[in-house]
């Protein structure tokens, strides 16, 4: 693990860092598939950012399965947060809060984070606060990781959030939840949730994303054949649906005499990501024009996509928008974003008691009407 | 040697300290699903009414279960926590144990202890001790129409004492037992049985007693059904 660059120079001043006041935190997060804990400070530096991925895990069920990630994360919950706190440079007695997601998530998953996470604060007597899973997302591409220089937004921002279990457009005018203000969102699946299940009807395996990605480069959507739905393509609406899309795709391949193979399967991976692609590229952009804030950020897993990173910089470069593009370590599940976003609570003024429970809707506010399917 | 206990695997749970077995404190509450949001409170309280403080406990004992899934994650994961935060020793203490060990104290001519506990599904979790301490049925988990089936081959022409955990299983175990008992793990036995269990360890062992190392005993495995291309 990586240390900051001003490591030394604080310790040298350490234990009270009296010259320039900085407020550290140990962020802990589990509330999917991932167990993550991170040590960063209020100005955003991450001092270490340790992920326990548990895809292996649920590989062979084609999906996240509930109860083995609760299990995972209960075993994993107590390497994970010494590892990050070893690899800070700290130690526990130099944090000076515990931030924990709370929300929205899996519950039992949430409840090991969160249980853990109130354990230490109280056996430390350290401040405690909770944050929105989706409130870190946001904010990650505001980290400073070691060695990177990447420019920072300013507020405000336009932030495509969009992951396996999310699929939003936000205003954020500043990091407080009553600051970010939903634009649109899919009223079913999230855009990850359809290349998941894509991927499994295709026989790509779990995660499906990457797999998708790697073959849609190689494709051409124009030879696929076929015209897949995007979802209310309305242009004055920014909300999204992705659930008829890969249902399209499922009548497709059961439509076909055997399944598509080698470059009939990578055409196929093309039109569809191409069809994913364009609905959150023109919906982002024209949210930014209405907004008139000239700035997107992409955040959550599926901002990892190559094929939605290249179109929507094309996109943004003929529109002259400023585009941030956090690096992967920021845009998957990860611990750093939401010690950040604790520590920006803290600094605040902000604590919660430890009778905080978990929830698994968000506390943002939401415009989008709510389909059959998730959000 | 000061213990602080925790049990959140049953519908009923609390928190516990005892000293050399003197129960301190011992605060249980009943809210299946409000282990995660009462159990600090519970401590909280506890605390004050031992009137010891944070720094004085020396071993973290927390039941692993079996019982609720998610219940004994709560207190487990909370305990981790709390003992990698206080830097003391951690140690799962078996639910059914706990109950059983209860039984030992309360009836000692007794030969054998049945200890059971709601596993849903019409399934209990059950475990058989004996006299000594000796799990001659270690936890399971079993119809509960099949109780008959797993209790009479161990004690034999013997009675045993059970307890179980809601009035709707006394009826199964009645017929095996001299006394049926309808009590959840307590907190303090919970604390009780973990003392004595690192008391019985030598050093070496008890290093390794680590809230990393401790995790829930589930006896069931996840609902989940493998992909046809990984099932074995």
């Amino acid at each position: 693990m990586r240390r900051h660059p001003c490591f030394r120079a604080l310790t040298a001043h350490s234990p009270k860092r009296l010259k320039s006041p900085l407020m550290l935190v140990l962020g802990i997060e589990t509330s999917c598939d991932e167990t993550a804990a991170a040590v960063v400070s209020d100005s955003g530096d991450v001092y270490s950012d340790v992920v326990r991925s548990q895809i292996a895990s649920h590989a062979p069920y084609g999906g996240v399965v509930p109860e083995i990630a609760s299990r995972d994360h209960a075993r994993a919950v107590v390497p994970v947060v010494r590892e990050a706190i070893a690899a800070s440079g700290f130690t526990l007695a130099q944090i000076d809060g515990i931030a924990v997601t709370s929300r929205p998530g899996l519950s039992g998953a949430l409840l090991v984070g969160l249980s853990a996470a109130k354990g230490l604060a109280w056996a430390t007597q350290k401040p405690f606060v909770t944050v929105d899973h989706l409130v870190g997302h946001l904010l990650a591409v505001l980290l400073q990781r070691p060695g990177s220089s990447a420019p920072r937004p300013e507020y405000p921002f336009i932030a495509l959030l969009v992951s396996g279990g999310h699929t939003a457009i936000y205003r954020v005018n500043g990091p407080e939840l009553s600051l970010v203000h939903e634009i649109g969102a899919t009223r079913d699946d999230a855009a990850g949730e359809a290349f998941d299940k894509v991927a499994k009807l295709l026989g790509l395996g779990y995660p499906g994303g990457p797999q998708i990605d790697r073959l849609a480069a190689i494709g051409n959507a124009a030879r696929a054949g076929v015209t897949l739905p995007r979802g209310i393509a309305d242009h004055r609406s920014f909300e999204m649906s992705f659930s008829g899309l890969k249902s399209a795709v499922a009548r497709h391949v059961a439509s076909l005499p055997s399944p598509p193979q080698d470059q009939a399967l990578a055409d196929l991976c093309a039109a569809f990501q191409a069809t994913i692609v364009e609905t959150l590229v023109s919906k982002t952009v024209r949210a930014a024009a209405r907004e008139e804030v000239p700035r997107i950020v992409l955040a959550g897993g599926v901002a990892a996509n190559k094929g939605l990173r290249a179109r929507m910089a094309e996109v943004c470069t003929r529109r002259e928008l400023a585009l941030f593009v956090p690096p992967f370590s920021s845009c998957t599940d990860n611990a750093a974003m939401i010690a950040y976003a604790g520590a920006l609570r803290l600094s605040r003024g902000e604590t919660d008691t430890l009778s905080e429970g978990p929830a698994t809707k968000t506390a943002l506010l939401r415009v989008t009407r709510k389909g059959g399917g998730k959000r | 040697m000061i213990v602080l206990s925790i049990t959140t695997s049953a519908a009923s749970g609390g928190v516990a300290l005892v000293q050399n077995d003197t129960v301190l404190a011992e605060i249980a509450h009943v809210d299946p699903r409000g282990h995660a949001e009462h159990l600090f409170d519970l401590i909280d309280r506890a605390f004050t009414k031992a009137n010891v403080t944070r720094g004085d406990v020396q071993l973290i004992a927390v039941d692993i279960g079996p019982g609720s899934f998610t219940g004994a994650r709560i207190g487990v994961a909370a305990a981790k926590g709390i003992a990698l935060g206080l830097g003391v020793h951690m140690i799962g203490v078996v639910s059914l144990a706990a109950m059983a060990a209860r039984l030992r104290s309360e009836f000692p001519s007794q030969p054998f202890f049945a200890a059971a506990i709601d596993a849903r599904k019409n399934e209990l979790y059950l475990s058989i001790e004996d006299q000594e301490g000796a799990v001659r049925t270690p936890p399971c988990h079993i119809a509960y129409t099949s109780i008959a089936e797993h209790i009479t081959p161990v004690i034999g022409n013997t009675s045993c004492v059970s307890i179980v955990d809601t009035a709707e299983h006394r009826a199964f175990a009645a017929p095996f037992a001299s006394t049926a008992l309808v009590e959840p793990p307590s907190p303090s036995w919970i604390a009780k049985l973990g003392a004595a269990q690192f008391l019985s360890l030598n050093n070496a062992d008890r290093a390794a007693l680590d809230p990393g190392n401790v995790v829930p005993l589930y006896v069931r495995p996840p609902d989940a059904v493998p992909l046809p291309a990984f099932a074995p």
